[in-house]
C-alpha cells in the first residue's frame, strides 16, 4: 500500500456518526476495546486504489474534557494518536450545539473533514445551511449527507481521496490577549505540538486534569489568578462564552432559519406529549415492553422448533454406544444444542432493543422512568444501562460509564445483574414451554418485571447504606424520533447474537464437556446416574434446595454450573437428561409448575455469571463485586424458598 | 422570571439565568441550552420531567434541574 491514512470519526451523540462510520467501512469492521477501559472501540480498514483508510469511531460526545469517561477517551485519542484527519459529523438541524464540538476539535489544530449530516431533516424544519459560505470561511470542504439513505457518501469519499491536499481550517477563534498569553506559556508542557494550545486552554478552564506535578499546578493557579483579576468573573465562564460567541457568529452567517413562533409543531414534539405524559407515559412503556416479549415468542418460537427438530434428527443419526457417540449425543447435541436452539429468540430480542434505541424511544423510556427512579434513589439515566441489561449484563455494566456521577455508576452497576439477560431467557423458555404453555408471555414478562423490582430495591437499600447525598439532577438530550433502520438493527443484533453463538461454541462447550465427563465417571457407572461424580456432588447439594422445591441433584448441578454462564443451566440439564427420552418430558416429571417457578426465580437472581462479576470488579472494584455476589446468592435463595413455600401454603402445585 | 418548574406545558420560554454551579452550567451549554435561547416547553408540569424543544433540539430535565433554570415567558 503506498499510502496509509488513519482517520477518526467524531461527533455529538445522535448526530448519525455511526451511520456515517458504517457507510464508510461497510463490512470491514473490527470491534475491540479502548485501551485500559471496556468501552467498545470500532475500527474499519478500507482500501481504495493504492490508499488504505483506517477509520476509528470515537465515542459520541458533546464536549471534550476529562469529566466523563467517554469524553476522556475521545480527547485522549485525538490528542495522543497520529491522525491524518478527523471527520466531524454534525447534525444539520442542531447546528449550534454540534458546531461547538467542531470548534473544540478545530482548536486542537487537527485537519478536519466536516460532514453536515441529516441535511434533509434540517431542510424540512426550514433550516438552510450555506455550505459554500462555510467552506469559504474555513477554507475546507463541508460535505452534505443523509447517511441513513446513503446520500452524499460519494462526495465524502471524493474529499477523502484528495486528503493530501486538505489544509487546516484557516479561520479560528482567538481569545482575549491575557488568555492567549497564558496558553502560550503552558503549551511547551505538552508533548504533541499541534494539540498543545487546546490542552493549555483545557488546563486553564479546568476541562483537563493537570498532571501530578506540584510546580505545574502552581503555575496554572497563578496564571488563572492573574487573568481572573482583570476580569469580572470566572476564567472558565469567559472561555465558554467566547466559544459560544464564535459558534453564534458562524451560525449567523451560514445558517438561515425560516421559523416563526407559530411554526407547525414538530412531529417529535407531538409524540413526546403523549409518550412522556404523566398518566399515559408509564402504561405506554409497560405495553412496549410487553409487546417486545410477545414478539420474541410469537416470531421466535416457530424457528426455535425447527432448530429443535433439526437437533433431534441429528441426534438420532448418531448411533452406537461408544464413548465418542455418547459424547456427541449427550454432550454436544443435548448440551450445547439446548442452548443454541434459542438463537432466534435472542436475535429477535437484540433486534427489537436496537429498534427501540434507534427510533429514539429508549431515551424517552429513561425519561418516563425518571420520576419513578428518582423516588427510588436512582437516576433516570440509569434506566438505559438497565434496559440494555435485558440483552446482556456485561455491555450494560459497561454502559454505566456514560453516567457522570460515581455513586450513580456504582448503584446502577449493582442493580444491573438483576435485569433478566438473554442468557436467562433459554431457562425461562424451557420451563414455560413445559409448564405454562398458555401463559408463556405473561410468566416470562412477570419474571422480567420481578428482575426490575429487585434491581431497584437493591439499589435503594445500597444507597441508604453507602451513600447519603441527594440524587444528581437529570439532563439529557432527546433525539428526534425517526423511522428505525432495519439494516442497522439487523447489523447490531447480528454482532451481538454472534457473541452468543461464539460463547455457546467455546465457553459453554467447555462447561458441557466437563459436566459430561463428570457424569460418565467413575468408569462403569450409568451415564448421568446418581452414582456418577456429578450425581454425588448434586446429591450432596440437593437438600439445601429442598425448601425451594427442586431437590433433584440435576437441578443442583445445573445451578452450580450456571454460575459460569446462565445458559449453562439449560446446557447442563440437556446433558444430564439427554439420556432420557427428551429434556422436556424429564423436566415435566422432575418439576411441578410451582417448583419450575421457584427455579426460574432462583436462576434469575442467584448470582451474576462469572463474566459479569469480572466486569463489575473492573468497573467499580472488588469490594462491590464481592458484595454483589453475596447479596444475590442470599436473595436468590430466600426468594426461591419464599415462592415455593408461599405457593404451597396457598395450595398451588 | 420564574424557575422552569412553574411554567405551564406548551408555553414559550426564554432562558434568563442558571442557578447552578459551573459544572452543570457547562453541561447545559454543551447541550445548546444557553442564556437568551428560546424554547417551547413541550412536556412537563409540577414534578416533571420537563422537555424543552426548539423544533429540532430537545433537552429533557428532571425537576431538580428544572428548578435551577430561570426563564421568562415570551
Amino acid at each position: 500500500m503506498s499510502k496509509e491514512y488513519v482517520i477518526a470519526v467524531a461527533g455529538n451523540p445522535n448526530s448519525g456518526k455511526t451511520s456515517i462510520f458504517n457507510r464508510l467501512t461497510g463490512a470491514n469492521l473490527k470491534v475491540g476495546n479502548w485501551p485500559g477501559v471496556t468501552v467498545e472501540k470500532k475500527e474499519g480498514r478500507v482500501v481504495r486504489g493504492d490508499t488504505a483508510f483506517t477509520f476509528v469511531d470515537i465515542p459520541g460526545t458533546y464536549g471534550l474534557s476529562a469529566r466523563s469517561v467517554d469524553e476522556r477517551i475521545a480527547m485522549d485519542f485525538l490528542t495522543k494518536e497520529r491522525l491524518h484527519a478527523v471527520i466531524v459529523v454534525l447534525d444539520s438541524a442542531n447546528f449550534n450545539r454540534n458546531f461547538y464540538l467542531f470548534n473544540l476539535i478545530m482548536e486542537m489544530g487537527l485537519r478536519i473533514i466536516p460532514v453536515l449530516n441529516m441535511s434533509d431533516m434540517a431542510e424540512k424544519r426550514g433550516i438552510t445551511l450555506h455550505v459554500d459560505r462555510l467552506s469559504a470561511i474555513f477554507g475546507i470542504p463541508f460535505v452534505k449527507t443523509v447517511a441513513s439513505r446513503g446520500k452524499g457518501i460519494s462526495d465524502l469519499w471524493n474529499v477523502l481521496e484528495n486528503i493530501g491536499q486538505l489544509g487546516k481550517p484557516k479561520h479560528s477563534l482567538l481569545y482575549p490577549k491575557p488568555v492567549e498569553a497564558a496558553a502560550l506559556k503552558l503549551m511547551g508542557r505538552f508533548p504533541k505540538q499541534v494539540t498543545s494550545r487546546f490542552q493549555a486552554l483545557g488546563v486553564l478552564d479546568g476541562g483537563i486534569v493537570i498532571p501530578e506535578d506540584e510546580e505545574f499546578r502552581r503555575v496554572v493557579t497563578e496564571l488563572q489568578g492573574e487573568i481572573e483579576e482583570g476580569l469580572d468573573g470566572d476564567l472558565d465562564e469567559l472561555i465558554a462564552e467566547k466559544r459560544y460567541e464564535f459558534v453564534y457568529s458562524i451560525a449567523k452567517e451560514c445558517v438561515e432559519r425560516r421559523l416563526s413562533t407559530e411554526q407547525k409543531v414538530a412531529l417529535s414534539d407531538r409524540i413526546d406529549r403523549v409518550v412522556t405524559n404523566r398518566y399515559f407515559g408509564g402504561p405506554i412503556f409497560l405495553f412496549a415492553m410487553w409487546l417486545l416479549f410477545f414478539l420474541v415468542f410469537t416470531v421466535g418460537n416457530p424457528f426455535v422448533e425447527w432448530i429443535n427438530n433439526g437437533f433431534s434428527a441429528l441426534s438420532s443419526l448418531v448411533s452406537g454406544s461408544g464413548i465418542v457417540a455418547s459424547f456427541i449425543r449427550e454432550g454436544l447435541i443435548s448440551g450445547v444444542g439446548a442452548v443454541l436452539v434459542f438463537v432466534p429468540s435472542i436475535f429477535i430480542l437484540f433486534f427489537l432493543i436496537a429498534i427501540m434505541e434507534d427510533s429514539g424511544y429508549l431515551a424517552r423510556a429513561a425519561f418516563v422512568a425518571d420520576r419513578f427512579m428518582h423516588a427510588l434513589g436512582l437516576h433516570g439515566k440509569s434506566f438505559i444501562p438497565m434496559l440494555l441489561g435485558f440483552g446482556c449484563n456485561i455491555p450494560a455494566i459497561m454502559a454505566v460509564r456514560t453516567l457522570e456521577n460515581e455513586k450513580d455508576r456504582v448503584l446502577t452497576a449493582m442493580a444491573i445483574p438483576y435485569m433478566s439477560c438473554s442468557a436467562r431467557l433459554p431457562v425461562y423458555l424451557l420451563f414455560v414451554g413445559v409448564f405454562f404453555t398458555h401463559h408463556q408471555t405473561t410468566v416470562v414478562f412477570s419474571l422480567y418485571i420481578l428482575g426490575i423490582v429487585i434491581a431497584i430495591v437493591v439499589a435503594r437499600v445500597l444507597r441508604r447504606i453507602f451513600f447519603t447525598k441527594a440524587v444528581s439532577p437529570l439532563i439529557m438530550e432527546l433525539p428526534a424520533y425517526h423511522v428505525p433502520s432495519i439494516k442497522t438493527a439487523t447489523r447490531s443484533a447480528g454482532i451481538r447474537t454472534g457473541f452468543f453463538v461464539k460463547k455457546a461454541g467455546t465457553f459453554i462447550f467447555g462447561a458441557v464437556l466437563v459436566i459430561w465427563m463428570l457424569a460418565s465417571l467413575p468408569a462403569g457407572v450409568g451415564y448421568a446416574s446418581a452414582e456418577s461424580i456429578i450425581g454425588r456432588i448434586g446429591s450432596a447439594m440437593a437438600p439445601v434446595f429442598a425448601p425451594a422445591g427442586f431437590a433433584s441433584w440435576q437441578a443442583s448441578v445445573a445451578l452450580i454450573f450456571g454460575f459460569l454462564a446462565k445458559e449453562v443451566v439449560v446446557g447442563t440439564l440437556g446433558t444430564l437428561y439427554g439420556g432420557q427420552a427428551s429434556l422436556s418430558s424429564a423436566i415435566g416429571s422432575q418439576f411441578s409448575a410451582l417448583s419450575a417457578m421457584s427455579f426460574m426465580v432462583m436462576t434469575l437472581v442467584y448470582i451474576p455469571c462469572v463474566s459479569t462479576i469480572a466486569v463489575i470488579r473492573r468497573e467499580i472494584g472488588t469490594k462491590w463485586a464481592a458484595l454483589s455476589v453475596g447479596v444475590s446468592v442470599t436473595l436468590g435463595y430466600v426468594l426461591a424458598v419464599l415462592v415455593f413455600q408461599a405457593g404451597r401454603f396457598l395450595g398451588i402445585g | 422570571m420564574v424557575p422552569l418548574t412553574f411554567m405551564e406545558s406548551g408555553s414559550l420560554v426564554e432562558i434568563v439565568r442558571f442557578q447552578c454551579g459551573g459544572r452543570c452550567c457547562r453541561r447545559l451549554r454543551e447541550l445548546g441550552v444557553v442564556i437568551g435561547s428560546r424554547y417551547k416547553l413541550t412536556a412537563g408540569t409540577g414534578r416533571g420531567p420537563f422537555i424543552l424543544s426548539d423544533g429540532s433540539n430537545r433537552i429533557g430535565f428532571g425537576a431538580g434541574m428544572a428548578i435551577k433554570i430561570i426563564v421568562r415567558e415570551v
